[in-house]
């Protein structure tokens, strides 16, 4: 099942741009676009959903409540979800999307793993998902799996003459775009906002680039690309909704450091 | 406060173990495991290790190699004995020697920069590893390099060699004739499609096949295609040879017997799963183990002689010295069994 509606037309999309454009580094960027393209409507909604969340965390009631009810929770929420009614906002509307979007992202994955083919089983695997007299094995396999100074087959490391080390580029540079793409999206926390929030946000901002960045340096590179293709067009997609704050990381004047 | 910030932590660890186990990167093999036999041991590569076993009751021989496995270190490809080495290429590129009678490291060889899928062939003096970065490498016995020869793309398969020249099949379709003594080209030939399994060289002829199921006869001298057949799916091992026959397992789940001489198709017998290791020569006739898990002996008249099954699929090449088998299953609870020549359980490898 998962196979048939998830994998298998990754698979054969992914290869089948490969075919078209003869490398696998631009095919893994034009399929990254693609699909970040057909889920666009999810993430549009989740980005308006979080708005919505953000901009509740102004309003003078909510404030009342959290104040009046923090020492009982029960009440709290119901409170809560008596607002969120008033106001038609659904609380988890903006995880959904989330959700919806991640066995994609996982399948997504799986797929990429498996056109790579770089080991017998991976190969097999991939031999079973091509739709029968869609792709010709002959011209498909061996892939041309060299993009830039990479294998995408394997982990990258750019070896300079003098070093007796590879530098994990890509892994920096997926580091570095996984932290601009989660601060530039993440709405500044809001004077007398709840700070466990804006904690939570701090956190995801610190952790993310470390896991994303372990995983480019561990896995192959082709992956690492995937990663970092995804986060550049995330970040276009919250700039076309004008959700894009740029302000969170540039430096801060002096003056407002101090406020804060 | 603390419980949300212990909530992303387990969410970034769930991920992490998620998406490394979606990559089978982590600990998942992307191959499967193989094994030699010789008089006194059986090797066995299994993921991130090597063991020695005894023949006799597949006891450690010595502690595993390395003593513990790492998820970074992956070794797949069958150990080969040479003297008192014993050779085992990784998939991060290393090949290592290792005294055969403790375990313990004489050298390793670090130049190729992708994985050992297969294992060295060693001719004479002379090492012959293939490497999946498109590199064969020859070495001598002390690990010192004395050429290497590019291909297009990746070699998976081990080459076989007439002891003049090796000839080494490779995913970029072609099949090359490499002089031993210098490294340099003889011939190549262009067989259509990838070729991931290993040859069979017999009175100057290459018999193998390649991943679109075409099976070819090569002259080894001039690397002329001699016959050329179509069998049900893709090839991943060498063509077995008896009684003038060839036999070979495909993808598509048959065994295919064709006449040596001129590649026509003796009988194919379907069974219905993917044969993707090579069959073992036994007195009764050619055994052959296939995805389902099932051993099936072919007698020589082409007529099934017996079926075992086991857990697990059956992807390696069958290895034996004539009186026992040694199949290696991939993910079955017994992930190595000897057998004797009827297909009884010797003893096994959890």
């Amino acid at each position: 099942m998962w196979d048939t509606i998830i994998i298998k037309p990754f698979i054969n999309l992914l290869l089948w741009i490969y075919m078209m454009v003869g490398n696998f580094g631009v095919a893994i960027i034009l399929f990254t676009t693609l699909t970040r393209l057909i889920l666009y409507p999810l993430t549009a909604k989740q980005i308006k959903s979080s708005q919505a969340m953000q901009e509740l965390q102004k309003n003078k009631r909510y404030i009342e409540i959290q104040e009046k009810y923090k020492n009982d929770k029960e009440k709290l929420a119901q409170e809560q979800m008596k607002l969120y009614q008033e106001l038609k906002i659904n609380p988890l509307s903006s995880c959904l999307p989330t959700l919806l979007q991640f066995p994609i992202i996982i399948g997504l994955y799986q797929a990429l793993i498996q056109s790579i083919a770089s080991a017998p089983l991976d190969l097999l695997k991939m031999t079973r998902h091509l739709y029968p007299g869609f792709l010709n094995i002959s011209e498909l396999i061996p892939l041309n799996t060299q993009f830039l100074w990479m294998d995408l087959g394997l982990k990258e490391r750019l070896f300079i003459p003098g070093l007796n080390f590879g530098i994990p580029v890509l892994t920096i540079i997926v580091v570095i775009t996984t932290y601009f793409s989660s601060k530039v999206i993440s709405p500044p926390s809001q004077p007398g906002a709840n700070d466990q929030g804006a904690m939570m946000t701090k956190m995801m901002n610190l952790y993310m680039p470390i896991l994303m960045g372990w995983l480019a340096y561990s896995l192959s590179s082709g992956l690492a690309l995937y990663f970092v293709i995804s986060n550049i067009i995330q970040i276009l997609q919250y700039a076309v909704t004008g959700r894009v704050y740029w302000d969170n990381i540039l430096p801060k004047k002096k003056t407002e450091t101090k406020k804060a | 406060m603390k419980n949300r910030i212990l909530k992303i932590l387990i969410t970034i660890c769930v991920l992490t173990m998620l998406l490394t186990a979606c990559s089978g990167a982590a600990t998942t093999a992307s191959s499967w495991g193989a094994a030699t036999i010789t008089e006194s041991r059986v090797y066995y590569a299994d993921n991130g290790q090597v063991f020695a076993l005894k023949y006799e009751n597949g006891n450690n021989a010595w502690q595993p190699y390395p003593e513990k496995a790492v998820a970074t270190r992956i070794i797949l490809a069958a150990p080969v004995e040479v003297g008192d080495q014993l050779l085992v290429g990784d998939y991060s590129g290393l090949l290592v020697s290792l005294n055969s009678r403790d375990g313990s490291e004489n050298w390793e060889f670090s130049e190729a920069t992708s994985k050992y899928i297969d294992s060295p062939l060693v001719v004479g003096e002379t090492i012959l590893a293939p490497n999946a970065d498109g590199t064969l490498y020859a070495l001598d016995l002390e690990g010192k390099k004395l050429w290497s020869f590019d291909a297009g793309h990746a070699f998976w398969a081990q080459p076989v060699s007439d002891g003049e020249v090796v000839y080494a099949p490779s995913l970029d379709h072609y099949l090359y004739a490499i002089d031993i003594a210098t490294g340099n080209l003889k011939w190549k030939t262009d067989l259509v499609a990838s070729l991931v399994g290993r040859a069979t060289l017999l009175d100057g002829t290459i018999y193998l096949g390649n991943l679109e199921g075409g099976v070819f006869a090569v002259d080894a001298e001039k690397g002329s295609i001699l016959w050329e057949q179509k069998v049900s799916g893709g090839v991943w091992s060498a063509p077995i040879y008896a009684e003038d026959k060839l036999y070979i397992g495909d993808q598509g789940g048959s065994i295919s017997i064709l006449n040596a001489a001129d590649g026509t198709v003796d009988q194919t017998i379907d069974i219905e799963s993917p044969v993707l290791g090579s069959g073992a020569v036994l007195a009764e006739g050619i055994l052959f183990g296939n995805e389902n898990g099932e051993l099936i002996l072919i007698g020589f008249d082409g007529s099934r002689k017996w079926t075992r099954s086991v857990d697990g699929a059956v992807y390696s090449n069958l290895v034996t010295d004539g009186s026992m088998i040694i199949v290696v299953t991939n993910q079955g609870e017994k992930s190595l069994i000897a057998m004797d020549d009827q297909g009884n359980e010797i003893w096994y490898k959890e």
